[in-house]
C-alpha cells in the first residue's frame, strides 16, 4: 500500500506524480516497460460531481500536454490532458462504460495506458508533482481558488 | 474583453459563434438570439437518442450537437442567448467545475432581479424562479478558453419542445411536457410581458463588467466569422452528428435538477416513471390499461439508476 497524502477529505496516493497545469488533475503512474497509466485525482472527482462520459479522441499517439479525448462532469467539459508523450498501448473500457467507477475509485480507475516515448524528460516537467510537500501546497491553492465562489 | 452585441442570427451561427471564439481565444461576452428553431444537444448526448429528427424535419427544427455540457435545450426567438468565452488562465478563473456555473451565472441571475423576478441558482447550474428553471446552461473547454453558454427564457414553446425530443411512447412525451409546464418559466409566464431587448442587453452587459471589468464594444470579427464556416464543417460532420453519446440503460428525460421522466423496460414492458426531487412521484406500465397495484410501492423511493430495474423486477414478482 503506497504512502499517501491526506489533505482535509482528498487523498493522494505517492506512489505517482500529478499533472499540475490548469484544471487537469491528472495522475501518471509509471508501470515496467516505460509505459504509464493515467487517471484523475481525488481533487477532480470531489469537485467535478459525477463523471458521466469520457470520450477518447479517435487517435494512436498524444503528445505531452496534448488531449487524449474529453470528459463531461457537472454540465461541464473539459479535456483529458496528457503529461507524458507516448502511444495509446490500452485504455480501460469498464471505466469508459461506467465513469463513475472514477467517483468511488479514482486512483484504482486508470483510464489510459501509453507507452512513453521519452518519460525520463517528460517526468522532469515541473508541471508533474512527486513529493509530499509540493502535492499539499497546490492542492491547498487549488481548495483555496474553488472554496471563494462558495 | 469583446462586448458582441449582436442581432438575431441564424440558428446554426448562434452555436458556431462560441465555438470559434473558444477556439481563437478570444474573451468575449457575446449577446444574441436564434431566427429559426432549433434542438440543441450536449458533448454526452446523441442526437439518435434524444431528437426526433423526423418531426424536426417537418417543422422546420434545425439540430446542433454542441461540444460542450448539459442537456437537449430547444431555442428559438424567444430565447436571449448569452454566450461568455473566457480564457483559462485568466486571472480570478475558480477551480472545479461546479464553481464556474456559481461564479458566471451570478450577473443572469441579478439581470432576472432587475426584471423583477427572484431567481435563485440551485447547483449545479440552475436558476429558479419560485422553484421552477428559467434558464438552459452549459459549459465547456473550447480551445484555451472556458465557455458559458445560458439564455434568459422570455417565452418558451412547450409543444414544440415535446414534439422535437425522440420519446419511447406518447405517454412519456405527454408526462415530459407535462413537467416541463410544472417546472419551467419564463419571463412571460412571470411578470406578464417581455421586456424591450435594448434595455435587458445593457442590464446583463452592466451586471457582467460588474464581475469582470469594463468591455469593448464590437462588430463580429472577420476571423471569427471565417472560423465559424471552418469548424461548420467538423461539427456537422456526420461522425459527429451521429454519434450516440453516453450509454444510458434507458429513455430519461432530465426537466430541470432532481426532475424526470423515465421509462425502464422490464419482462417485455416497460414502466414509466415521474421523478421530483430525486424520488418517483408516479409510476405506470406503458399501453396498460389499468393501474398494477405493485407500482404504487415505487412511489416515494429514491431514484437510483442503479437500484430502480432491481426494484422494480423484485416488486413485479411479487
Amino acid at each position: 500500500m503506497a504512502k499517501t497524502l491526506h489533505v482535509g477529505k482528498l487523498r493522494f496516493p505517492l506512489d505517482r506524480r500529478y499533472y499540475i497545469r490548469k484544471g487537469a488533475h491528472i495522475w501518471i503512474l509509471p508501470q515496467k516497460g516505460g509505459t504509464v497509466k493515467l487517471g484523475m485525482d481525488s481533487f477532480l472527482t470531489e469537485n467535478a460531481g459525477y463523471l458521466n462520459y469520457i470520450s477518447l479522441d479517435k487517435k494512436s499517439t498524444v503528445k505531452r500536454g496534448g488531449s487524449l479525448g474529453s470528459f463531461e462532469s457537472a454540465k461541464f467539459v473539459s479535456k483529458l490532458y496528457s503529461p507524458v508523450s507516448g502511444k495509446i498501448i490500452g485504455i480501460n473500457e469498464p471505466v469508459l462504460k461506467d465513469p463513475r467507477r472514477i467517483n468511488k475509485d479514482p486512483y484504482g480507475s486508470w483510464i489510459v495506458e501509453l507507452q512513453a516515448s521519452d518519460l525520463e524528460k517528460d517526468l522532469l516537467s515541473p508541471e508533474l508533482l512527486e513529493e509530499a510537500g509540493d502535492i499539499k501546497e497546490w492542492i491547498k491553492e487549488e481548495l483555496r481558488r474553488a472554496e471563494a465562489d462558495e | 474583453m469583446l462586448f458582441l452585441d449582436l442581432p438575431p442570427m441564424h440558428w446554426d451561427e448562434t452555436q458556431l459563434l462560441y465555438h470559434a471564439l473558444g477556439r481563437l481565444g478570444i474573451e468575449c461576452l457575446a449577446l444574441t438570439s436564434s431566427i429559426e428553431p432549433y434542438v440543441c444537444v450536449g458533448f454526452s448526448q446523441g442526437i439518435p437518442v434524444e431528437v426526433d429528427t423526423e418531426y424536426c424535419r417537418k417543422h422546420d427544427i434545425g439540430v446542433f450537437r454542441r461540444e460542450i455540457g448539459g442537456g437537449t435545450v430547444f431555442i428559438d426567438r424567444g430565447q436571449l442567448l448569452i454566450q461568455l468565452v473566457l480564457r483559462r488562465d485568466r486571472e480570478g478563473m475558480p477551480a472545479g467545475q461546479a464553481n464556474l456555473f456559481r461564479r458566471f451565472l451570478g450577473p443572469v441571475q441579478e439581470a432576472y432581479k432587475a426584471l423583477g423576478m427572484d431567481a435563485e441558482f440551485r447547483p449545479i447550474n440552475d436558476l429558479l424562479v419560485h422553484g421552477k428553471k428559467v434558464s438552459g446552461t452549459g459549459g465547456g473547454e473550447v480551445g484555451d478558453c472556458n465557455v458559458v453558454a445560458t439564455n434568459i427564457l422570455l417565452d418558451f414553446d412547450f409543444d414544440r419542445m415535446a414534439g422535437a425530443l425522440r420519446c419511447p411512447s406518447e405517454e412519456f412525451r405527454n408526462a415530459v411536457r407535462r413537467m416541463m409546464e410544472e417546472n419551467l418559466t419564463t419571463v412571460r409566464k412571470e411578470t406578464g410581458k417581455i421586456p424591450p431587448p435594448a434595455g435587458l442587453r445593457k442590464t446583463v452587459r452592466e451586471r457582467y463588467e460588474a464581475l469582470l471589468g469594463p468591455m469593448e464594444p464590437a462588430e463580429l470579427p472577420y476571423q471569427v466569422e471565417a472560423e465559424m464556416e471552418r469548424i461548420r464543417v467538423e461539427l456537422f460532420h456526420r461522425r459527429w452528428v451521429g454519434d450516440r453519446g453516453a450509454k444510458k440503460a434507458w429513455r430519461e428525460v432530465k426537466v430541470r435538477g432532481g426532475c424526470y421522466v423515465a421509462q425502464v423496460p422490464y419482462e417485455g414492458n416497460e414502466v414509466l416513471l415521474e421523478v421530483r426531487e430525486e424520488k418517483i412521484t408516479a409510476a405506470s406500465v406503458v399501453g396498460a390499461p389499468r393501474r398494477e397495484k405493485w407500482l404504487g410501492a415505487l412511489v416515494g423511493q429514491a431514484y437510483c439508476e442503479e437500484q430502480v430495474i432491481n426494484m422494480i423486477a423484485e416488486m413485479a414478482g411479487h
